[in-house]
């Protein structure tokens, strides 16, 4: 494998000023590992040579014309399919979308491309960003660079291989459920959710709007953390962005001494794996070699997120996906029975199997005499579960937990929707909470991949990745 | 989930959904056991806890009423399938012909 295409976003821009590497010459490693690569992975959607050998072009003209270098120079980021990135096509994984060509790029993507990044392509997902493992995609399914007879995880599939096997430096994913972060632990990278509010969604496709986030994967915290800070801020065209935020690019005191984890019991007992046990019991042990205060702590709502996420997810995603009726974007309807009957035609005929079960879902739950006894009921507990976090975190500064059951499943080992949902048993309360989490490979006994999840208070994004860059130190993962 | 639970004909129907009938017999069979999964919420002692509908705590976010550089709207008309000029062209809403 060509050396470059390991390179972080640091040593980039570090070879680009020292003009020991041209943009140009970055790019065609990139493409070159793509064009080797990604037939076998299936991460990429789109790749677009053309425009990323342009603005590595343009790039390397400002390097020779003597400009300053924006922060993320030379970066080389894939972008998820649900994001949208101006003249490339973005289907969210879905063929209600196909053909569509957003005219404008997300907020995130504009930041991005003023920071000095190459956009290089789109990645796959599972449908609307609904899944676990990336085969629920209406394309194809995505592969697990570590282990191509596995899923990579999901629903950012596409972005954590693609990342992972070195075809792009970075990737941008969205985490509803757990999107980034599973997908992160699968092909042994970090994943972060970072503050719900602190990352415009402008540009997002929606599913879940309450949870909905985007965030990055990456090989290291401070890759993670640069594109972050990058994206992060206040923007106009989302209004429910936070009006301060402040995500540093550099690492504060990483230092784990003295820092107060706590590892809340209910998760523990929720382990049924033992690869997955005894690399948190080793990262706990970890922690306190490095002098953090590990203490048990109770989060009692624990069993009730799952079942919470699951009308509350289904219930927004309804009317988020109400918007698909061949009208504005994507395909069109037959139009010869009237838009009533053309349209549902239409989407019975191109939306998978999952959007349809969380279009019903969702109806169902919303529909007047039941709407009381599942989406109001799940809305209260959604306020238990806040509660139960406000009331650990007087005691503690994050929380240290599991990301996934188990590591990297079979492609095609999870067939039943609700085993399927069972992924997100670790992730769904720091959704509803809307709390910052982060997921990093931690050492393991076997031969794949597991992470760990460390959750910080809600707005407390830069010391959830001091601890996780002091973690990532303390912690030694062979690649 | 009790006797008198919408089927999922009439679900699909509410959610502009037409589904093959083979389909429409799997999902029913899956809405089931998911509304089933679900109903451990039944258990949960709310007590007085208020709903959570979103995490932000912002309220009543204004800006002021001024026009801004935005996408035209003729250019996100031509993302649709079919336009007139700036409209977007639809099938006929009422009656069958369009």
């Amino acid at each position: 494998m060509n050396e470059l295409v390991g390179l972080s976003i640091g040593s980039i821009r570090q070879r680009l000023v020292d003009c020991q590497l041209s943009t140009v010459e970055l790019v065609d490693a990139y493409l070159s590992h793509i064009s080797s690569q990604d037939r076998a992975l299936g991460s990429f959607l789109h790749v677009d040579a053309d425009g990323a050998r342009a603005a590595a072009r343009a790039l390397d003209q400002r390097i020779q014309s003597g400009d300053d270098l924006p922060r993320l120079a030379g970066t080389v980021v894939a972008v998820k399919d649900n994001i949208t990135v101006k003249g490339l096509p973005a289907t969210a994984g879905s063929r209600i979308l196909a053909g569509y060509d957003p005219p404008y790029d997300a907020t995130v993507v504009a930041r991005l491309r003023a920071a000095g990044v190459i956009i290089i392509g789109k990645t796959n997902l599972d449908e609307f960003a609904m899944g676990a493992s990336t085969e629920q995609s209406a394309w194809h399914p995505t592969k697990n660079p570590r282990d191509p007879e596995r899923v990579p995880g999901g629903s950012s599939g596409g972005s954590a291989a693609a990342v992972a096997a070195g075809m792009c430096t970075v990737a941008l994913g969205s985490d509803t459920g757990g999107s980034i972060r599973q997908p992160a632990a699968f092909c042994g990278l970090v994943g972060v959710r970072p503050t719900y509010g602190s990352v415009s969604r402008y540009g997002l496709i929606a599913m879940a709007s309450s949870m909905d986030v985007i965030g990055p994967l990456a090989r290291s915290v401070a890759d993670a953390r640069q594109v972050l800070a990058a994206i992060a801020g206040y923007d106009p065209d989302d209004a429910t962005t936070l009006p301060h935020v402040n995500l540093s690019a550099r690492a504060g005191q990483t230092s784990l001494t003295g820092r107060r984890v706590g590892v809340p019991k209910e998760y523990v007992a929720g382990i049924t794996d033992q690869e997955v046990r005894d690399s948190l019991s080793a990262t706990v042990d970890r922690l306190g070699a490095a002098g953090a205060e590990v203490i048990e702590v109770s989060l009692p709502t624990t069993a009730l997120a799952v079942p919470t996420y699951y009308v509350i997810t289904p219930a927004e995603a309804s009317s988020n996906l109400a918007r698909y009726d061949g009208l504005r974007f994507g395909q069109p309807s037959d139009r010869t029975h009237g838009h009533g009957a053309a349209s549902a035609r239409l989407r019975g005929q191109l939306f998978g199997r999952e959007p349809k079960r969380r279009i019903t879902i969702g109806t169902f739950t919303l529909s007047a005499g039941y709407a009381d006894r599942y989406y109001h009921a799940a809305q209260r507990v959604r306020t238990l579960i806040r509660q139960d976090f406000a009331r650990v975190f007087d005691q503690v500064d994050l929380l240290l937990t599991p990301v996934a059951p188990t590591p990297a499943f079979p492609l095609g080992s999870v067939a039943d929707p609700l085993a399927m949902y069972q992924q997100d048993i670790f992730l769904a309360a720091v959704s509803l909470a809307g709390l910052p989490a982060a997921a990093i490979p931690v050492p393991t006994s076997g031969q794949l991949p597991v992470g760990a999840q460390l959750i910080g208070r809600s707005g407390d994004d830069n010391l959830l990745l001091d601890v996780a860059e002091g973690l990532e130190q303390a912690l030694p993962v062979s690649p | 989930m009790s006797d008198t639970t919408p089927t999922v004909e009439h679900l699909t129907k509410l959610a502009n959904l037409e589904l093959p009938t083979d389909e429409q017999a799997a999902l029913a069979a899956e809405f089931r056991r998911i509304i089933d999964f679900v109903d451990a919420l039944r258990s949960a002692e709310v007590g007085e806890a208020q709903p959570t509908s979103q995490v932000t705590e912002l309220e009543n976010v204004y800006r002021a009423d001024t026009v801004e550089p935005s996408v035209h709207a003729r250019t996100l008309v031509e993302t649709a399938p079919h336009q007139q000029g700036t409209y977007f062209r639809a099938p006929a809403v009422f009656g069958g012909q369009p």
